[in-house]
């Protein structure tokens, strides 16, 4: 298992130029909630068991050590400290236990990169369509988009200007190519 | 380029969509009741309209759903954007 621990998908490598850096966050779990999103009532009575509402179109919501991403009509995906995917499986399963919901533990097959640095907007800016200003995507938002031609899920979890990205795991590499040739002059 | 609501995401750029073609074609309901004519009419004859034009359009690269756009070939001009499980707006109706 220690071996599988360390095959994170950039080993460790990164980029650090003055104005942006991109590293690996590690340190994620990350599992995906799905509900039935056009049965009427399927959100309330989601959120009648939870305890809180999930966010909508856009947003994120940090509750206790749980982050939570609106990735479709009645999809979230849940970040938590990395290694405690099965005991928040079992604790979401017993919590949703009856309602018609899928829950998978989808850390393997994703990356999730810290990208920081005061030229971060404008580089994200060169690869999406996506209006980056703050206001329009401060903290508490994400989005869903097409970036680098590839689809990403973007997120301003409100720690100063560090950004949040998350992609299939398979895209890592290219995307860490793709934001050292676009942040050249930063 | 044109701009895009998605229903769930809003204003985006054709880029992160991909055209479905047509939308409310309905099948036929005891497909071994039509002729063959009628089941190619189904399977393959299309509108090619100069103006407006009801088809379905999917967020691909957002939130993956399928929704319904009436847009002006000739324009390009988004007139009505709606779910697919809303009505289909009628011509010069609201919106339309
Ligand atoms: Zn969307």
């Amino acid at each position: 298992m220690a071996k599988l621990d360390r095959a994170t998908p950039l080993a460790g490598t990164g980029l650090e130029r003055a104005g942006l850096c991109v590293a690996e966050n590690t340190g994620l779990g990350l599992i995906r909630l799905q509900a039935f999103h056009r049965r009427p009532g399927a959100v309330e009575e989601l959120t009648a068991r939870l305890g809180i509402e999930p966010p909508g179109p856009g947003s994120l919501r940090s509750e206790r050590d749980r982050q939570w991403f609106w990735s479709a009509p009645g999809e979230w995906l849940i970040a938590i400290p990395a290694g405690t995917e099965d005991a928040v499986l079992g604790a979401l399963r017993a919590q949703l236990d009856g309602l018609f919901v899928v829950l998978s533990a989808i850390t393997d097959s994703q990356v999730a990169l810290d990208i920081t640095g005061e030229a971060v907007r404008e580089v994200l800016a060169r690869g999406s369509t996506v209006d980056f200003h703050p206001a329009s995507f401060g903290a508490g938002n994400c989005v869903l988009t097409r970036f680098a031609g590839v689809p990403v899920m973007l997120a301003s979890p409100g720690r100063g200007e560090q950004i949040l990205l998350f992609a299939d795991r398979s895209l890592a590499r290219y995307l860490l190519d793709w934001f050292e040739a676009a942040s050249i002059d930063c | 380029m044109i701009r895009i609501e998605c229903p769930w995401c809003g204003p985006r750029s054709e880029a992160e969509f991909t055209c479905g073609g047509q939308s409310h074609i309905v099948r036929p309901a005891d497909p071994a009741a039509v002729s063959d004519r009628e089941w190619a009419q189904y399977l393959y004859q299309r509108d090619n309209p100069k103006g407006l034009h009801y088809e379905r359009w999917r967020h691909t690269f957002g939130c993956r759903q399928w929704f319904n756009v009436a847009r002006d070939t000739v324009t390009h001009e988004i007139r009505a954007v709606y779910r697919m499980t809303d009505l289909k707006p009628a011509p010069g109706g609201e919106g339309v």
